[in-house]
C-alpha cells in the first residue's frame, strides 16, 4: 500500500534522525542554548558593571560637595536608577580638598597615579560647579554606564542645595519625587493576567524556538535529500515509493523530530520553571508568575505557525537540496530559504518593542514572515479574527503552493546529475505537467 | 509476462525510447542489451515508474502496472548506493518496507541472506563501516529481499569485483532454477548471450531485433557455414565462392567462413560441392553472435556506437533534465 511505504520513509527518517549525536546533544543542550543566546548580552553587562573603582575627588569648591558625592557614589542604588538594566559599580574615593590654583599640579600627580594603575580616575570639582563650572571625570575607561552614574553622583548633590536654597526641605523634595507604581497589563484577559516582562521573555522564547526548529530541521531534510541524490541511493528508494511521497514522507518524518525535542525542551523548561520558582519562593524572593497566562490562542496560533512554517521552510529546503548537486551549491543555494527566515526573525524585534509597528503588523500576514510574526504578535496583542484568519489561510496557500513546487522539483532534479541546473531549467521543470 | 506497447520517452527532442513494443515472458532471463545510451535504463525507470513515458502502455500480467505491483519486483540499479549511516540490518527492514514488507517478516529474511552471504556479524555495523565489497553484497540483498517475482538487474556486474561477480551469479542461477523473471540490462553482449534464453537488442532507442535468442540467431543473423578442405588450393576457394546459394565468404587461415544468401540452405551447398568433386574435412552450421548481428543490423559495433553517445554525454545530461521536464502538451489539452 501506498501508505505503508510513506510510513516506511517516514520512521526511516525520524528513526534515524532521532539517533543522530545532533539531535541528542541539541534535546539536552539546547533550552540551554536558547536561554544563553537571549541572556548573554545581559548578563555579561551585569558581570561587568559590578566591576570595583577607585576614584579619588578632587574638591576645588570648599562647600564639602565633594564628600557628598563621595556618599551618593556609594549607595547601591542612587534615587530614580531603580529599573535600571545595569548595576551600579562599587566606587572607593578619597576625597581631597584642594584651592583651585593648585589643580593643575594635582591633575598632575593623578594622571601619574592613574598610568601606574593606583587609581582607575578622579572627578574634579571647580569652584563654582554649582552655577555654570564643568564638573569633569578623567577615568581609564569611560563606559555609558560609568558616566551615568559619576554624573548623578554629582547632580544628586547639587540638586538638593539648589532646592534647599529655593527654601524647599529634603523631605518635601523626596515626597514629591515618591515613585508612582504603574502596572501594565496586556488587555484581553480577566484580571491580571500577563506582566510584560514575562509576556516579552515568552514571545521571544516562542519566535527562538521555532526560528531555531525551522533552521536546524529545514537543513536537515536538505541534506537528507543532498545526500541521497549524491550517494545514488534515490534511484533504488524511487523503485518502491513516488518521489513526491519520498519527500512527503522525509519531510513529515524529520518534522517529528523536531517536534519530539521541542516537546521534550518545552516539558523540560516547564518543570525547570516550576522547580526553580518554588526555590526562589521558600527563599522569601518576590517572583512573578514568570509562564504568563496566555490563553488558548496563543497556544493555537503557535501550532499552526510553526507547523505551517516547517512545511513551507522544510519544502524550499528540499527543492534547494534537489537541485544542488554539492555540498557547496547546496549552501549557496540555502541564502534564499534562509533570507525570508531571517527577516521574519528581525520583524520579531520590531514587535517586541512595540506591537502595533506596522512593518511588524505586515509581517505577521506575509507567509514566508508570519510563523516567525505571528505567534509572537498574538502572544503581545489581541489580533483581529480577520487578520488572524487571513494570515493563516495565505499560509495554508502557501504550504499547498511550496510543496507542490518542491514535489515537482524534487522529483526531477533528484534524478538529474551532473551540472547544476539554470534557473530557466527549474522553470521548466516547474512547468512540467 | 511483462509488455511494453508503443512505449515513447523524449528527452529534449531526442527520443530516448521510440516506440519501443517488448514483451519479456514469465519465467524468462531476458537480456536486454545495447551499447551505452541505447535507451535501456529509460526502459527500466519507465517499467519501475520512475519516469512516465510519453505515451504507449505497460503492462505486468496483463494489467497496468500499479505500485502494488511494484512490491514484486526487484531492482538493482546501475547508479546504487546506501544510507551510509544506517546499520546494516537497519537498511534492509527499511528496503523491504519500502515493498511493503512488515519489520517483523523481513527480519528473518535478512538474518538468512547475511549468512548466505557471510556478513551475519555486520548486522549491526553501520554501512560505512563496510569494505567496497561488502556494501555491494548488501545492495544485491537490498534488491531481492522481498522474494520479488521479476528481477531487474541494470549492469549488474559493473563495478563488482570478481568474487562478488560470482556471488552474484551465483544468486542468478538460484533465482532463475526458482522460475523468477530475471531481465538484465547490459552492454555487456557477449556476456548476455552466456546467461539469457531470450533478448532485446536495442540501439538508439530503437529495437533492433528481439525474442528468443536462438530464434533471433536463426531468424537475423542468416545462415553462416564452416567449410575447410582436404587439401587447401585457391580453386576450391574459388569453386565455394561461386557455388549459387553464397552470398560471402571470409577466410580464417585454412578455413572459411561461408554467408548464405537469404533462403540457401546448408544442405544446397553441401550437395553442390559434392559435385564438384571437392574433398572436404569440415562442413559445419555455425551461429553468428549476437555481437555479430549487432553490428550487421546496426552498421557499427557496439563499442563505436557507445562511443559516439559519450561524446555527446554532457549535452544528454541537460537532454535528460530537460526530457522530464518539457511540458506534456497533450496532458495540456486532456
Amino acid at each position: 500500500m501506498a501508505t505503508s511505504r510513506t510510513w516506511a520513509v517516514f520512521k526511516r527518517e525520524f528513526s534515524e534522525q532521532v539517533r543522530t549525536k545532533m539531535f541528542i546533544i541539541g534535546t539536552l543542550f539546547g533550552p540551554v542554548m536558547i536561554v544563553a543566546i537571549m541572556f548573554l548580552p545581559l548578563l555579561f553587562l551585569r558581570a561587568g558593571g559590578g566591576s570595583e573603582r577607585d576614584v579619588v575627588i578632587v574638591d576645588a569648591t570648599h562647600t564639602g560637595l565633594g564628600d557628598e558625592v563621595a556618599t551618593a557614589l556609594a549607595l547601591p542604588m542612587l534615587a530614580g536608577g531603580q529599573g535600571g538594566p545595569v548595576g551600579p559599580g562599587v566606587y572607593h574615593t578619597d576625597v581631597i580638598d584642594i584651592d583651585a590654583t593648585e589643580w593643575e599640579a594635582t591633575r598632575e600627580s593623578l594622571n601619574q597615579r592613574l598610568e601606574a594603575e593606583e587609581i582607575d580616575g578622579y572627578l574634579y570639582l571647580p569652584p563654582r560647579v554649582e552655577d555654570d563650572a564643568e564638573a569633569l571625570y578623567v577615568g581609564k575607561t569611560i563606559g555609558i554606564a560609568t558616566e551615568s552614574e559619576i554624573r548623578r553622583a554629582v547632580q544628586t548633590p547639587i540638586q538638593a542645595r539648589r532646592l534647599d536654597e529655593a527654601g524647599i526641605s529634603q523631605e518635601i523634595v523626596s515626597e514629591a519625587m515618591r515613585p508612582v507604581s504603574v502596572a501594565a497589563r496586556k488587555h484581553g484577559k480577566e484580571g491580571d493576567a500577563a506582566n510584560p516582562e514575562s509576556l516579552f521573555i515568552f514571545a521571544q522564547l516562542i519566535a527562538f524556538s521555532i526560528y531555531l526548529v525551522v533552521i536546524l530541521y529545514g537543513q536537515a531534510v536538505l541534506r537528507g535529500v543532498l545526500e541521497e541524490k549524491r550517494d545514488r541511493i534515490v534511484e533504488v528508494v524511487l523503485s518502491s515509493v513516488r518521489a513526491s511521497m519520498l519527500m512527503f514522507g522525509k519531510i513529515m518524518g524529520i518534522g517529528a523530530a523536531g517536534l519530539l525535542q521541542m516537546a521534550i525542551w518545552t516539558l523540560f523548561g516547564a518543570v525547570a520553571m516550576t522547580w526553580g520558582v518554588d526555590f526562589l519562593r521558600e527563599r522569601g524572593q518576590q517572583v512573578t508568575d514568570v509562564v504568563p497566562d496566555l490563553g488558548p490562542m496563543v497556544a493555537v496560533a503557535f501550532l499552526i505557525f510553526f507547523f505551517g512554517g516547517f512545511l513551507v521552510y522544510s519544502a524550499l529546503f528540499a527543492a534547494v537540496g534537489a537541485i544542488a548537486t554539492t555540498d557547496q551549491e547546496a549552501q549557496q543555494l540555502s541564502f534564499v530559504p534562509m533570507l525570508p527566515l531571517m527577516i521574519g526573525f528581525f520583524m520579531m524585534f520590531a514587535g517586541l518593542t512595540d506591537p502595533e509597528n506596522s512593518v511588524f503588523r505586515m509581517g505577521s500576514m506575509v507567509p514566508l514572515t508570519s510563523p516567525m510574526v505571528m505567534p509572537v504578535r498574538v502572544a503581545m496583542t489581541d489580533v483581529p479574527m480577520g487578520e488572524f484568519t487571513l494570515s493563516v489561510a495565505l499560509l495554508i496557500v502557501t504550504v499547498g503552493a511550496a510543496t507542490w513546487a518542491a514535489a515537482k522539483i524534487y522529483s526531477i532534479g533528484i534524478l538529474s546529475t551532473g551540472k547544476k541546473p539554470t534557473m530557466a531549467e527549474v522553470w521548466r521543470w516547474l512547468r512540467t505537467a | 509476462m511483462i509488455e511494453l506497447v508503443g512505449v515513447r520517452k523524449t528527452f529534449g527532442g531526442k527520443a530516448a525510447v521510440a516506440g519501443l513494443d517488448l514483451r519479456i515472458p514469465r519465467g524468462s532471463t531476458y537480456g536486454l542489451l545495447g551499447p551505452n545510451g541505447a535507451g535501456k535504463t529509460t526502459t527500466i525507470r519507465m517499467l519501475l515508474q520512475i519516469l512516465e513515458p510519453d505515451s504507449g502502455e505497460i503492462r505486468i500480467g496483463g494489467e497496468p502496472v500499479t505500485r502494488d505491483r511494484l512490491d514484486r519486483v526487484g531492482y538493482l540499479p546501475e547508479e546504487r548506493g546506501v544510507y551510509k549511516r544506517m546499520q546494516v540490518g537497519r537498511l534492509l527492514s527499511f528496503f523491504a518496507e519500502t515493498k511493503g514488507v512488515r519489520p517483523a517478516d523481513s527480519k528473518p529474511l535478512i538474518r538468512q541472506w547475511l549468512e548466505r552471504l557471510d556478513l551475519a556479524d555486520r548486522i549491526d555495523a553501520r554501512v560505512q563501516e563496510l569494505s567496497k565489497g561488502m556494501q555491494q553484497k548488501i545492495q544485491f540483498i537490498a534488491a531481492i529481499l522481498h522474494d520479488p517475482d521479476i528481477i531487474i538487474l541494470d549492469e549488474p556486474f559493473s563495478g563488482l569485483d570478481v568474487i562478488n561477480q560470482q556471488v552474484l551469479k551465483d544468486i542468478v542461477v538460484d533465482l532463475k532454477r526458482r522460475e523468477k523473471t530475471i531481465v538484465f540490462c547490459t552492454h555487456m553482449i557477449d556476456q548476455a548471450e552466456r546467461t539469457c534464453d531470450h533478448v532485446c537488442i536495442l540501439a538508439r532507442g530503437e529495437k533492433v531485433v528481439d525474442g528468443r535468442i536462438a530464434d533471433v540467431k536463426r531468424e537475423h543473423g542468416g545462415t553462416h557455414v564452416r567449410v575447410a578442405f582436404e587439401q587447401w588450393n585457391g580453386d576450391a576457394v574459388h569453386i565455394v565462392r561461386r557455388a549459387p546459394s553464397v552470398e560471402s565468404l571470409h577466410e580464417h587461415g585454412q578455413e572459411l567462413e561461408v554467408t548464405l544468401r537469404p533462403g540457401g540452405s546448408p544442405h544446397e551447398l553441401l550437395e553442390h560441392l559434392m559435385t564438384q568433386n571437392l574433398r572436404l574435412s569440415t562442413f559445419s552450421r555455425i551461429e553468428p553472435s549476437l555481437e555479430r548481428i549487432f553490428i550487421q543490423r546496426v552498421g557499427a559495433t557496439p563499442e563505436e556506437m557507445a562511443a559516439q553517445y559519450a561524446a555527446s554525454a554532457e549535452e544528454r545530461e541537460a537532454e535528460c533534465v530537460r526530457a522530464a521536464t518539457k511540458p506534456r502538451r497533450s496532458l495540456w489539452r486532456r
